[in-house]
């Protein structure tokens, strides 16, 4: 039996609703349940979807359920769509949340009952609702309600400790940055349907595809605005100042929206948007730059941070920035890759620097650490692996996919070439921050307090579960996409995703694959860069506890700190458009508002009533001026009459 | 009984508040409570008749439904014709629901005059029915200035500070805008006067007639500036922020729920159709100043110290996007304006009842004195939030649909720029609006005040809780309501197409 | 002058009988304050008899002109003498408690205001200049003394005195009008002037100018108005009543009697003009001082000056259809204006004393029904919908655009809104301050509560159900040979 599209979503909504209402009166112990039963179940009931459909041929499966929209020509539905793109979504987003709640478990146990508990599960389900919506919908519409849903469980849970003042600050700028990327989303969303008259995408995609002379024009603006939509949720230069910030959140958030899933969503909306994007090569020259810059740029900030999730965020970033780069050059099946490995191994390392947090007391920073390997093994074990699959460490996860972007930016030729070398060199620096953070986390000495030394334990199971399973993913996931030259069609997870690459009439240039030669060459070349880094990296903080890096700082302070400030990016928005928005906001009440409008229909009514006061002392009681004015009366209408006026 | 109230439903409608309020003049001063139920009473009575119109109004028929005429002045051809379409259908459910919301909030914190209160309030919905309903412009000029009396009298007696000021400005300005549309009413019907040798007030015979270029222009502009006070549109909308934070919590909800939606309201019904070469000649300005409204709305509630102000002011920014989508004047937006005026009805009254709420037991709408509420109040909390992103048009709820439709109608029409320049409210509305809710929820809980704070009533609850429910519903099913509508708008536009295809021959006719 | 006064016919007699009425109530009255004090209860009953005799009178006197057509029994006297009763008959209901209060009940009042009364009609009535002079003189006599009822009070005879001053200067312009028409046309009835080439000759011309200036006065016209404000604040209130209401819409009927008979054939515009230019400066110069009054008596005396701007602009449209306007307007006025200053005189202890606004405040809570009907007044003077007010403004703007006075509409409504402005604030005053004087209004008097009830009820009905009021008045306007509509 398999269950309908529409329960998928519904079953962690019914969650969020009967957590919402009833978590704060039923206790922890129920939350948990119901919270875990509904991802779990939401799991079974994606892969009775998922297991077929993998067996299947790849054709797209469509469920409509009833008219939502309706007015005019525009007609839209609650209608879902399983195809490989959705499947491999829904395949790991179900069940990487699924550990991550039970992750949550354990460590949200200190929460406070008064409803902070409760209110987090609530959040996590509803979240897990929205991203299966956006993963699932049929239309360009009904993706956005799930787009901006992710957004605003995001806003929430980042604000989940809202008495703190940056994590309010937080989540308001993560929604608020990621609005306006709405924006270019939404008009994105306008120019196809006035483009296409609709905005499903089997429509949309079909016509595309069938005429591309016709509608090419039109899609460098279409795509644009799309691609403005992706930078804001997933947090490319210049719209990703909101997830560094967004650490603020619980780390199990952390984890599962701004690792795993939430962030990934702009690449699944640029990857299902793939036949409009090949039919405009400017706007995917535009997203692979994109990409490349911000992989290389979030990379350089991460070396220089001392916050073990912050470290993780930029990182984080920069591998969107692969993937970006990966659908830029043409690659989107690999993109895809990609976000799954990293999803796995991405979400250990949050999970793993959550574990040390719970470890540390709450304390992030990487300066206090040290040598904690032997008071968590398996903390330290996952984390070292996921680090090893980051870094593209054959034969773990993350080599494939990453190497595969690489050769493919390599083989796009072109502009291809330069990205290569600087995806190259971001791999090296990837490996170096990593071994960076687990060097100083896990080797050396402790650097912390006495009470944090004393205090510093291995997590229970219901958190090292999660870790070692994700761990072991981040060891195999990469195995479903062995590149030709090492098994000829062990890129399965390539062959499985070709569908969504609908072939355009009249356009599709099958480049010839690299010389097998080649393909042996760069992979060398990208595992010693990234060995390279990580010996490096362990030489200077494992064993030489950062001597040379400090004297390097020491060399070129204005540098150091340049970098460690994040290139004070936050800084010069403020100065750019904050600050310049206040001003004009209150420019507009005290000035326009106030002294111009109000001030001219104030001083209208004051001369009205100036003029009665005035005529008031016309009003002598002098009998002889009123006879007066019985003449002066007379006389003028005797004037008007004769006509002399 | 039961077949008058059938056949006079609208009649029933537009005057038990009405018989209600007389009754209640007989109530003695020492019954308050009694009073105040009384008035809930009526209006829910009347809410509750109000319902079969949406399950009897025939979505596919045309023109007017419930229609009842008497004469009224027949030597002038002044009649009491009441009817009903889609556009009217919508916005009376809207007030004879939000009537009993606002009154129910009040019931458990209006203290002087309750009895006046509850009198005022009930003359206010006669008033705001009866406009939405009247078919006659004699008649609809009559309900629409008695409207403001009681306003006048709920701002004035039960306001805040700065009450008398709010109120006199809220009649002024409206007045100033009303009167001319008299005279140019008292001309039309003049001129039909000559042109057929009958008198008549009646719509349907005055939309006949056709004026000449200027004649048209200056009529148009008599009746727009009438309704362009009321909507408001900038740069006229100086007055709703005063009478909206000085109003009691049950009239700001009236207010803006209601009264701002009937100058949209005049406008489709008759300003539209009476002079639709002028209407179509002035809608690009229309629809620069309600993007202006949008955005200048949005920046100007952005730095407001007084969490009611900025409410307000961003009401300002909603109506100039209904506004915006009117100028349009494509199928999507007119419908999705439409159906915005309703969610902005839900969303903002749903948000100013809840600032009443903190306002009832702090006594004060400095936002500063306010921060890190929600652990506090965590209920109100989760209901202002939900009204936020409503109002912020999060999809899902109400407030995302008409935004969308409204946009996309704009960019489908000649004007894709005015789409481009209003979707920036989408980014501005969720500045403000997040704003305050981190400013007054969020953030470090400071003033000692806010740890006594008791969370929402229970009558406050089912007051704010059905709002929520209508927003979830809309936002889900938005079909049920703008099937309603469609016919409506697409019969507005032939007739402004026809009229003016007419009158274009008529003009070429003429050398 | 063959014709001798000496034969009276029975017709005659029937025709009088309404002012006879009066005459002899308010002489009976005089004779009882005289000989039988102790009756005085019984005057203001009394009084009202005799205006609802002369009312009966008025209703069976034979249709057309008697005393050899000078004086004229017809539809139209027929209302405008329901509206002067009624005038007569609220200003007689106030005056009893208000006199009552004072300490100063005495048969003179009642006397003196059905006299003046007895005027007023005649002037409505009369076909020849001169009968139409001597009920003029009739009711000015009569109210100069009114005016200086109360002896002791300073302000009160210093009003009279103005109002005797100014009077007989207004008195003055209207006999040597009288005299240059009569002079023009050789007679005094009104029938002479309609001898066509008159309307050309300059003496007529300056004759109706004079007669403008003289009735403009009466109607405190502005710039004739200057005398109201200070004679409304001393005289007794119930006698305000009655001289802001019934003397006003007298002299208007008068003008348009005299206008319609020169100008048979249609106002020429320079006249018109000119009358639009009074109705404008009246408008404009009562609504912005009433702005500044802090006396509720003399707040309304500007009010009163700036409405009779406004029904001056029926007489510039000068039509069937605007006498008709006149018309309503003034039933219109009646209940608003007189039930304004009944709720004054329910509201103020102090009657000697002036009026200041300010004590008003707050009693919209204590003399709950007494503050209603004043607020209902206002709201009705300031034309809001659903009232009077409103179906009187509706009749006049319409007559003005139906004649292209498209100007005179506009500066009309912006004056409206305006009058808007002190409207309210007295409405405020009442309802949204707090109480000032611990002492507050007197207990109700019953008739004082009817003359509101009636005035209430008629603001809206009138305001709801114009439509018979409006026949009427458009049969009654067809008795002046006016082009119509």
């Amino acid at each position: 039996m398999s269950a309908p599209l529409w329960l998928i979503p519904v079953i962690p909504l019914a969650g969020f609703v009967v957590n919402g209402l009833l978590g704060t009166r039923l206790g922890k112990r129920f939350v948990s349940v119901v919270a875990c039963g509904a991802a779990g179940l939401v799991t079974i009931a994606a892969y009775t979807r998922v297991i077929p459909f993998l067996s299947g041929d790849g054709a797209p499966i469509l469920e409509t359920y009833g008219s939502w929209i309706s007015v005019g020509d525009l007609s839209l539905d609650f209608s879902f769509r399983l195809d490989p793109l959705s499947t491999l979504m829904l395949a790991f987003v179900t069940f990487v949340a699924f550990l991550i709640h039970i992750y949550a478990t354990g460590y949200m146990h200190h929460e406070a009952t008064d409803g902070g508990y409760a209110r987090f599960f609530a959040y996590l389900n509803l979240f897990l609702f929205a991203m299966l919506l956006l993963v699932l919908a049929e239309s360009f519409v009904l993706m956005f309600v799930g787009w901006e849903g992710v957004g605003l469980c995001s806003y929430l849970l980042v604000g989940y400790y809202f008495w703190e003042g940056y994590a309010a600050e937080a989540g308001r700028k993560a929604f608020v940055v990621n609005r306006i990327g709405d924006y270019g989303f939404l008009l994105g969303m306008f120019a196809i349907f006035t483009t296409f008259g609709s905005l499903n995408y089997t429509e949309v995609f079909s016509k595309a595809a069938a005429d591309p002379a016709k509608f090419a024009p039109g899609l460098a603006i279409i795509c644009f605005c799309l691609f403005v939509g992706a930078m804001g949720k997933s947090a490319q230069v210049p719209l990703y100042v909101w997830l560094p910030d967004a650490m603020a959140g619980p780390t199990p958030v952390s984890a599962l929206i701004h690792a795993a899933t939430m962030v990934t969503a702009g690449v699944y909306m640029v990857a299902r948007c793939n036949v409009l994007f090949r039919l405009a090569p400017e706007v995917m020259l535009f997203v692979a730059a994109i990409g490349c810059f911000t992989a290389i740029f979030s990379g350089i900030i991460a070396v220089a941070q001392n916050d073990l999730k912050k470290v993780l965020a930029y990182s984080t970033i920069s591998q969107l920035g692969y993937m970006f780069l990966a659908c830029g050059v043409g690659a989107f099946t690999i993109g895809m890759f990609h976000v799954m490995t990293h999803a796995f191994f991405k979400a250990c390392l949050f999970l793993g620097a959550g574990s040390v947090m719970h470890a540390m007391s709450g304390d992030l920073d990487v300066r206090h650490m040290g040598g904690l390997k032997a008071k968590l093994p398996i903390t330290h074990a996952t984390f070292l692996i996921a680090a090893l699959a980051i870094c593209g460490i054959p034969p773990l996860a993350g080599f494939f996919s990453k190497d595969a972007i690489l050769s493919a930016s390599f083989e796009h030729g072109g502009y291809g070439r330069v990205f290569w070398a600087v995806a190259l060199f971001t791999a090296g620096l990837t490996a170096f921050y990593m071994f960076r953070v687990v060097s100083l986390t896990f080797y050396g000495r402790f650097r912390g307090t006495h009470e944090q030394e004393h205090h510093v334990h291995e997590s229970p199971t219901s958190m090292t579960l999660p870790l070692i399973v994700l761990a072991f993913l981040s060891i195999v996931g990469g195995w479903v996409g062995l590149p030709a030259v090492i098994a000829e069609n062990g890129n399965r997870i390539g062959r499985f995703l070709s569908p969504i690459l609908v072939p355009i009439a009249g356009h599709d240039a099958v480049h010839e694959a690299l010389p097998h030669a080649t393909e042996w060459l760069l992979m060398a070349v990208s595992v010693a860069v990234a060995a390279a880094g990580i010996l490096l990296a362990w030489k200077w903080y494992a064993k030489e506890e950062g001597r040379v890096p400090a004297r390097i700082a020491a060399a070129w302070p204005g540098l150091y700190s340049l970098v460690a400030d994040k290139f004070r990016i936050d800084e010069l928005y403020d100065f750019l458009f904050v600050r310049p928005f206040e001003w004009i906001a209150r420019f507009l009440w005290k000035v326009v508002d106030v002294l111009i409008i109000d001030g001219v229909l104030n001083a209208g009514a004051f001369l009205v009533e100036l003029t009665g006061d005035f005529l008031r002392f016309l009003q002598t009681g002098n009998v002889r001026n009123y006879a007066l004015s019985f003449l002066i009366g007379l006389v003028a209408l005797l004037l008007l009459v004769v006509g002399a006026f | 009984m039961s077949d008058f109230v059938r056949e006079h439903l609208l009649s029933v409608l537009v005057f038990l508040p009405t018989a209600g309020a007389a009754v209640l003049l007989l109530f003695p001063r020492t019954l308050e409570r009694e009073a105040k139920i009384f008035g809930l009473a009526i209006a829910a009575a009347v809410a509750f008749l109000s319902l079969p119109l949406w399950w009897r109004f025939d979505v596919l028929q045309k023109g007017f439904q419930f229609r009842e005429q008497v004469p009224w002045i027949p030597p002038l051809g002044i009649s009491y014709s009441l009817g009903l379409d889609g556009i009217s259908l919508v916005l009376v459910l809207l007030t004879t629901i939000l009537t009993p919301i606002a009154l129910l909030f009040s019931l458990s914190h209006v203290e002087k005059e309750v009895r006046g209160f509850s009198i005022a309030f009930l003359v206010l919905e006669t008033g705001m029915l009866g406009s939405l309903v009247a078919l006659d412009l004699a008649l609809f000029y009559v309900f629409w200035e008695v409207m403001l009396v009681p306003m006048y009298f709920i701002i004035g007696i039960w306001g805040g500070a700065r009450r008398i000021y709010a109120a006199m400005k809220f009649f002024l300005f409206t007045m100033a805008g009303s009167l001319l549309m008299f005279l140019a009413i008292l001309y039309i019907a003049i001129r039909h006067h000559s042109a057929t040798g009958a008198w008549s007030f009646a719509f349907e015979d005055l939309y006949r007639l056709s004026f000449s270029g200027r004649i048209e222009t200056l009529l148009f502009v008599a009746f727009a500036l009438a309704f362009a006070i009321k909507v408001p549109v900038f740069p006229l909308h100086t007055w709703l922020p005063d009478a909206h934070t000085e109003a009691p919590t049950a009239g700001s909800i009236i207010l803006a729920g209601v009264l701002l939606k009937l100058g949209v309201y005049g406008y489709l019904r008759f300003a539209l159709p009476l002079f639709p070469e002028a209407a179509m000649r002035y809608a690009p300005w229309l629809g620069i100043l309600g993007i202006i409204g949008v955005i200048y709305g949005a920046l100007v509630a952005y730095p407001q110290p007084d969490m009611k102000r900025l409410v307000a002011y961003s009401s300002v920014s909603h109506l100039g996007l209904v506004v915006m989508g009117i100028g349009a004047f494509t199928t999507m937006s007119l419908q999705g304006s439409i159906l915005q005026m309703v969610n902005h009805g839900l969303s903002t009254g749903a948000l100013f009842l809840l600032v009443g709420v903190l306002y009832e037991r702090r006594h004060t709408r400095e936002i500063d004195a306010y921060g890190g509420i929600a652990g506090i109040v965590p209920v109100t909390t989760a209901l202002f939030l939900i009204a936020t992103l409503s109002s912020i048009g999060l999809p899902g709820l109400n407030g995302f649909v008409g935004e969308f439709l409204i946009l996309i109608g704009a960019w489908a029409s000649p004007h894709r720029g005015w789409a481009i320049a209003a979707a920036t409210g989408v980014i501005l509305s969720a500045v403000y609006m997040l704003t305050l809710v981190m400013r007054v929820f969020w953030n470090p809980l400071k003033n000692d005040e806010n740890k006594k704070l008791t969370d929402i009533r229970p009558s406050e609850l089912v007051a704010a809780g059905l709002l929520i429910v209508l927003m979830l519903w809309i936002g889900t099913r938005p079909n049920d309501v703008l099937d309603r509508i469609r016919t409506s708008v697409e019969s507005l536009q032939e007739t402004v197409s026809t009229k003016r295809l007419a009158l274009a021959e008529k003009g070429s006719a003429r050398p | 002058m063959t014709e001798s006064f000496v034969q009276f016919t029975r017709e005659d007699l029937a025709a009088i009988a309404p002012e006879t009425a009066l005459a002899v109530a308010g002489c009976v009255i005089l004779l009882l304050e005289a000989f039988a004090p102790k009756l005085r209860r019984w005057f203001a009953s009394i009084a009202l008899l005799g205006v609802a005799a002369s009312l009966y009178f008025l209703a069976h006197a034979p249709f057309g002109a008697s005393f050899g057509g000078r004086l004229e029994t017809s539809t139209l006297t027929l209302l405008v003498g329901l509206f002067l009763g009624g005038c007569a008959a609220l200003a007689i209901l106030v005056a009893k408690p208000y006199l009552e209060r004072s300490g100063e009940e005495k048969g003179e009042f009642y006397a003196l205001l059905l006299w003046g009364h007895l005027g007023v009609s005649l002037m409505t009535r009369g076909l020849d200049l001169l009968i139409i002079f001597i009920g003029l003189e009739t009711l000015s006599l009569a109210f100069y003394v009114l005016a200086a009822f109360f002896r002791g009070v300073e302000a009160s005879s210093e009003a009279g005195l103005k109002y005797f001053l100014t009077g007989a200067f207004g008195s003055a312009f209207t006999i040597y009008g009288v005299a240059l028409l009569f002079g023009a046309s050789g007679s005094s009835r009104l029938e002479a002037l309609t001898r066509p080439g008159l309307a050309q000759s300059p003496a007529v011309a300056f004759g109706l100018l004079l007669l403008l200036v003289g009735f403009g006065f009466k109607m405190s016209l502005a710039p004739f108005h200057a005398w109201a404000p200070d004679v409304y604040q001393g005289m007794p209130t119930p006698a305000v009543l009655y001289l802001s209401v019934a003397p006003k819409g007298a002299s208007l009927l008068v003008l348009y009697r005299v206008f319609s008979a020169v100008f048979s054939s249609g106002m020429p515009d320079r006249f018109r003009t000119a009358i639009a230019a009074l109705a404008i400066l009246s408008m404009t110069l009562g609504n912005v001082v009433a702005l500044a009054q802090r006396d509720i008596k003399r707040l309304l005396a500007y009010s009163g000056i700036a409405h009779m701007g406004y029904v001056t602009i029926a007489l510039a449209v000068f039509g069937r259809e605007a006498l008709a306007a006149v018309i309503i307007y003034f039933f219109a006025y009646l209940v608003s204006n007189a039930g304004a200053f009944a709720a004054v005189s329910a509201l103020y202890r102090d009657e000697t004393k002036a009026h200041p606004l300010a004590l008003l405040a707050g009693e919209g809570r204590r003399a709950r029904f007494a503050s209603a009907v004043l607020a209902l007044c206002f709201f009705s003077l300031a034309g809001i919908p659903a009232t009077a007010g409103f179906i009187g403004k509706f009749f006049v703007f319409k007559a003005a655009l139906e004649q292209g006075l498209y100007a005179l509409a506009l500066i009309g409504i912006a004056n409206s809104l305006v009058s808007i402005g002190y409207y309210l604030k007295v409405v405020y005053v009442l309802y949204m301050r707090e109480p000032v004087d611990a002492q507050g209004p007197p207990p109700l008097a019953p008739a004082d509560g009817l003359a509101l009830a009636l005035c209430a009820i008629g603001i809206v009905a009138l305001g709801i159900f114009p439509t018979d009021l409006m026949q009427v008045a458009r049969r009654a306007a067809e008795v002046l040979p006016l082009a119509g509509p």
